[in-house]
Order: C-alpha cells, then sequence, then structure tokens
C-alpha cells in the first residue's frame, strides 16, 4: 500500500474529518475531558498489546532496544537544538522548549502507524511499543538541560544573580508523568497476566481499539486546525524546522532500526515513525514549567499544528516507503 | 452603607495549570487562609489556552487578602514572573462582608457571644 492508499484508512480519513470541521466552522466539539480520557485508554490498550507480546520475545534485542530508545532520546533534542539555533534566528529558550519535544513520542502518530501496518497486513516486533515508554523522557530531561545551561551562561554574561533550577520536582515530572505511568503499568500488566485473564480483556482493548483511535483522531483534527492561526505567528523557519525534523528523525529510526536492531519492515518503520514524531501531551507541561521562559504557543503550534500532520499525511507513506527500500 | 465592610485586596492569578500545586503552596506559606480557583480558558501571548491538554489549560486563582499581604503576595509573584512564568496577576480594592475570611481576628458570627 503506498501513497494515495495509506491516507485512505479510517484514522487518518477523520483527522481530515476534524480539520474539515474546523475549516468549516462547525459547532463540532468533544465534550471537556473527553480527549484526555480516550488518550488513556489507547495508552492501556497499546501496552497491554505490547506487554503479551514482550512475555514472548526476545531478552537481549528488548535490552538493545532500551538502549537504543534511551540513546534517540537523549539525540534527537541536540540534533533539534543545534538545528534550530542555526544561524541564531530562535532564541536559546525556545530552541531547548521545541527541541525537547522532537525528543519526546507522540503515540497519536505511532497508533496511527500502527493502524496503516494492520490495514496493509504488515506484522511488526512489539519493541517499538516499548521504546515509546523509554522515550516519552530522556527528552525532557535534556530540555531541562539545556535550559538550565543557557539560563547560566546568559546571568554570567549579564553579571546577574543565578537562578537555581529546582530539579527534583522536574525529574519527577518527567519519569512520573501520566502517559509513563499508564504506558508502563499496562506493558508489566500484559507481560505477566495469564493468557485466560488477558483474554477477557481484549474485547475491550483489541477489537473496539481501532474505532476509539479514529474517534481519537476526530478530535486531534479539530486540535491541529486550531492551531493553523497561530502558525503565521511561528514564522516560516519554526514551521520547516516542523517538517525537517521528522524527516532528520525519521531517517536516523530507519537506519537504528534496521541496522542495529535488525527489525523487520513493520518494526523498523514504527521506530522511524516515534523518532520522526514530536510530543503534544507529555513534554508541554513539563516545560511550562521548566521551561518558563520559552513561549508556549509556538512549541505546541508546531508539534500538534505542523509535525502531527505531516506525519500522518507524508511521514507515514515516506518512511515506509524508506524502510522497503533501506531493507531492500 | 449600613453593614460595616472589611477593606482588603482582591487578587485574581491567571497561570497554566502546571503551577498550580506550586501556587497553593506559595499562598499557604504566606499565610492565605482561603482560595478560590477556577478552570480558566483564553488566549494571549502563550496562545490559546482551551483545556486541551495540561499544556494548554489556565486556571484562575481569585484570592482576598489584607492589602499587607497582597503585597507579600505580588511580591512574591513577581519572582517567578521574572523567571520567566507567563503568569498574569492585577488586583483591585475590595470590600469584604466577611471579615473573618481574612482576618483571623474578626469573629465569624458578630453579635454573638460565648
Amino acid at each position: 500500500m503506498m501513497g494515495i492508499d495509506s491516507l485512505l484508512i479510517p484514522a487518518v480519513m477523520f483527522f481530515a474529518l476534524g480539520v474539515i470541521a474546523k475549516l468549516i466552522n462547525s459547532d463540532l466539539k468533544f465534550p471537556e475531558g473527553m480527549s484526555k480520557g480516550i488518550g488513556v485508554y489507547l495508552l492501556m490498550a497499546i501496552g497491554l498489546k505490547g506487554g503479551i507480546a514482550l512475555s514472548k520475545a526476545d531478552f537481549q534485542l528488548a535490552v538493545e532496544s532500551i538502549i537504543w530508545a534511551t540513546i534517540l532520546g537523549f539525540l534527537l533534542p541536540v540534533i533539534g537544538y543545534a538545528l534550530l539555533r542555526f544561524r541564531n534566528k530562535i532564541n536559546q529558550f525556545d530552541a531547548a522548549a521545541i527541541a525537547a519535544h522532537y525528543g519526546s513520542v507522540s503515540a497519536a502518530t505511532f497508533l496511527t502507524a500502527v493502524a496503516f501496518l494492520e490495514v496493509s497486513g504488515v506484522s511488526y516486533e512489539s519493541y517499538p511499543i516499548v521504546m515509546m515508554v523509554i522515550m516519552e523522557s530522556p527528552a525532557i530531561i535534556v530540555g531541562l538541560m539545556m535550559a538550565a545551561f543557557v539560563r547560566k551562561r546568559l546571568a554570567a554574561e549579564k553579571g546577574t544573580a543565578k537562578v537555581k533550577t529546582e530539579w527534583g520536582p522536574l525529574i519527577h515530572e518527567a519519569f512520573t508523568n501520566g502517559s509513563v505511568v499508564v504506558l508502563l503499568g499496562a506493558l508489566l500488566i500484559g507481560a505477566t497476566a495469564s493468557p485466560e485473564s488477558l483474554a477477557k480483556v481484549t474485547p475491550f482493548t483489541q477489537d473496539i481499539f481501532m474505532g476509539v483511535l479514529c474517534l481519537f483522531l476526530l478530535d486531534m483534527g479539530i486540535e491541529a486546525a486550531k492551531k493553523a492561526d497561530t502558525l503565521k505567528k511561528a514564522g516560516v523557519i519554526l514551521v520547516s524546522f516542523g517538517m525537517i525534523m521528522p524527516l532528520i528523525g525519521g531517517t536516523l529510526g530507519i537506519i537504528i532500526g534496521a541496522s542495529a536492531l535488525g527489525f523487520s519492515v513493520g518494526g523498523t518503520f514504527l521506530l522511524a515513525i516515534l523518532s520522526a514524531s514530536a510530543s503534544y501531551i507529555a513534554v508541554p507541561p513539563a516545560m511550562r514549567y521548566g521551561v518558563p521562559e520559552a513561549n508556549p504557543s509556538y512549541y505546541l503550534t508546531l508539534s500538534l499544528g505542523v509535525t502531527f500532520p505531516f506525519n500522518v499525511v507524508i511521514g507515514i507513506p515516506l518512511f515506509y516507503q524508506m524502510t522497503i527500500w533501506y531493507i531492500g | 452603607m449600613s453593614i460595616e465592610m472589611y477593606a482588603g485586596k482582591s487578587v485574581q492569578i491567571i497561570i497554566n495549570s502546571t503551577f498550580e500545586n506550586k501556587l497553593i503552596k506559595i499562598l499557604k506559606n504566606i499565610g492565605v487562609t482561603g482560595f478560590t480557583q477556577l478552570n480558566a480558558r483564553g488566549d494571549g501571548d502563550s496562545g490559546v489556552q482551551d483545556g486541551h491538554s495540561d499544556g494548554e489549560s489556565n486556571v484562575m486563582f481569585v484570592v482576598v487578602v489584607s492589602d499587607e499581604l497582597a503585597d507579600t503576595l505580588i511580591k512574591n509573584l513577581n519572582t517567578y514572573r521574572e523567571m520567566g512564568h507567563h503568569i498574569f496577576v492585577y488586583m483591585h480594592d475590595a470590600q469584604i462582608l466577611n471579615a473573618e475570611k481574612c482576618d483571623s481576628s474578626k469573629p465569624r458570627c458578630p453579635g454573638w457571644s460565648f
């Protein structure tokens, strides 16, 4: 399946419906808190699925995946920061906060990619699900560290008193944010619960999963379209970054997935999507609190208004083709 | 006015919900005995805050306190503003019926004797 076909899966079409609804000023709106609730369901379901698969997986490869996920989590924000700071157009705090979003992951993008693979009948390993859990946090730490470094340097330049960064609550937030707890918890439950007891849960976690994902993407479409107004404010450089950075991340993901971890086409493609995606749930609150100097409208507009639609519409078919070409 | 009113300040604070716990701690530390908190939606230099995710949810705190306490609170909040937090604070004079809410030395039910 390639090109336009990849857009003709219900999840992506519902995303488009959300965008259209917003563009025609429809009053379509989810009740308050509903998308947060659906988000928890999706993470729980994918976590359980990953856990079940993981209990039968190869331990050494799982450990290697975790190591590579950590490396990617630390490396991607550094690349992002360097790219944003190129020619000194974006201020350091905005660059640090935006870069952190690109090192972390978007579960919705990942799940859309899973839907794409399942419709195409392509199998995939469970390791990328574990990698998704691991990749949530390191980028937050890197973003906070880069901001702390900038703060220290600016204070030294201006000769003002050093601003102390309160690390405790920030690190706590990075590792205990809701997404990490639900995903990791569900993975462990899936890996340890008895198959018979898990079979009772599958109607809820697997059979209706794709339908719920459609609902979630409908809401994402509405939210992404809302960001269109702020794209102008973000400017050409940031919007271009929102499309260039996923290409760099995705390519890196393909190389690591295929060459370092030896994944199949499905697994490699999923790692590419993970590396290409930008967080819009876990990282924004961490940056709002930890890097208050940065402008929140930039990073949310970029991850939700530019990179998410880019990955769903262009990234998914592109990285899938690139993976097939790379693995051969 | 026939009923005696207590003069104080009403301070309104609008900030991202990630700051909520920190703000409650600040209020308690400086001796504010009560506050009212609302989920707030809006738009401004931080972009649209529509409560869709934690990164774009605002809260509004309404704190009614004595003039001295208002001063301490504003000074405290200003340090966070200087750190770069997107915090919006404004204040106006208030006439308060429930004096005891703002000053614990005032009786809750004037006219009663125990």
